[in-house]
């Protein structure tokens, strides 16, 4: 049964229960339990395409909640908690949905450990998928969310997860964290996206979040094998440049991105070898978004029979 | 002078250039084609250190031995640095 599917009311009160809401995000059973309303009206938007999954075995447990005492009327904060264990500082009550996102980012990357997981973007089309590694301020969100909303299925913006026993990639299509000016540039470029409220003043400035294409979520459990690594790169003006990548410096460049590349040790770098001898590889220096979509779209159809 | 590599090395190529990763030391490491020459040399057996440069100086089509042989002796310093070779036995 999908989020959307269930009344809001029957969620909250999901919610509130021990069991708490067990979302399906691909990879990975998230437990969440809350008592805030608020939050859980964006969750249940954003992630509205994801499905309940009823008995499953949980990978993280995660609670929203505000602390009690005093705060919860002075200047009332939220509190992410893992498996009951608090992390990190309190956010303001108002961003618990960045919270939550982060948050589950961080667990991820902590715990996730089954997979190689780079940092980057992933998206598909022709069942080949394309993984734009790159550090943050690159433009991969914002990249892969207009791929997203041009008819490319998108995996991820955040985690290229690569499975181990196979080097296929796994899908987690979560909502995409926009941030500032990326805002208003995917929302002229697409009228009908779906964006969560704007979360000003947060740790990268003003947050809003844009939910994934139905498709692609529904797509959740359908991995893929890597055809391209492309290293985004936004540049202000700049015309369209896609310059091949030698190999050495692709597979530098790639572990040099994975978050766990070392804590893998040979597996990382056999996963990562694997990915280099059976990709292109580029290097993307780009501006506007139908001219890069436009350059992608020619590419993969050029690598289409490969 | 008797060089070895260490194992766990597992090295892949593109053309002229490679990366070695070292299983006992978790390490990756760039390799240009000279560098990477000399580890498979030495990776199947211990060689001494003339036969080394006589197979580089073959390889590369060198003449100048004394060149050579300083570049192999900093190479293998370096190697040695990051644990990927060890000297097994002294001649003479």
């Amino acid at each position: 049964m999908k989020i959307k599917d269930v009344s809001f009311s029957s969620l909250a009160r999901t919610a509130k229960q021990d069991s708490g809401l067990c979302v399906d995000i691909g990879p990975f059973v998230v437990r969440l339990r809350t008592r805030d309303t608020s939050f859980l009206r964006t969750f249940a938007t954003l992630y509205q395409d994801f499905s309940l999954s009823a008995n499953a075995f949980i990978d993280f447990h995660v609670d929203i909640n505000r602390p009690a005492g005093f705060r919860r009327w002075l200047r009332p904060q939220i509190i992410f908690s893992i498996d009951g264990h608090v992390l990190f500082e309190p956010f303001p009550a108002s961003h618990a949905m960045p919270l939550f996102e982060w948050g589950l980012n961080w667990c991820i990357a902590r715990r996730g450990h089954q997979n190689l997981m780079l940092h980057s973007a992933v998206v598909e089309k022709y069942g080949k998928a394309v993984i734009f590694p790159a550090f943050p301020g690159s433009g991969k969100s914002t990249l892969s969310a207009a791929l997203g909303l041009r008819g490319w299925r998108f995996l991820s913006d955040e985690f290229g997860l690569v499975r181990s026993r196979d080097g296929l990639l796994l899908p987690m299509p979560r909502p995409v964290p926009l941030k500032n000016e990326s805002i208003q540039v995917i929302r002229d470029f697409a009228s009908s996206a779906v964006m969560g409220p704007l979360f000003p003043k947060t740790r990268k400035g003003t947050v809003a979040h844009l939910k994934s294409p139905t498709e692609s979520v529904e797509q959740n459990k359908n991995v893929v094998k890597p055809a391209m690594v492309i290293f985004p790169h936004y540049q202000k003006n700049s015309e369209v440049v896609l310059r091949t990548l030698p190999k050495h410096f692709a597979f530098l460049k790639i572990a040099t991105h994975a978050f766990n590349y070392e804590v893998m040790g040979q597996t990382g770098f056999e996963l990562v070898r694997n990915i280099v001898n059976s990709c292109v590889c580029f290097n993307l220096t780009y501006s506007d978004l139908d001219e890069v979509i436009k350059r992608l779209d020619k590419l993969i159809l050029e690598n289409h029979g490969c | 002078m008797l060089i070895s590599s260490t194992s766990g090395l597992h090295i892949e190529e593109w053309g002229e250039n490679a990366v070695v990763y070292h299983s006992l030391s978790g390490d990756t490491h760039y390799l240009n084609g000279l560098a990477v020459e000399i580890l498979k040399l030495i990776r199947e057996q211990p060689v001494p250190l003339k036969t080394l440069v006589e197979e580089i100086c073959a390889t590369f089509i060198i003449e100048d031995k004394t060149e050579i042989e300083q570049q192999i002796k900093q190479l293998l310093s370096q190697f040695s640095i990051l644990g990927l070779v060890e000297s097994l036995s002294c001649e003479d």
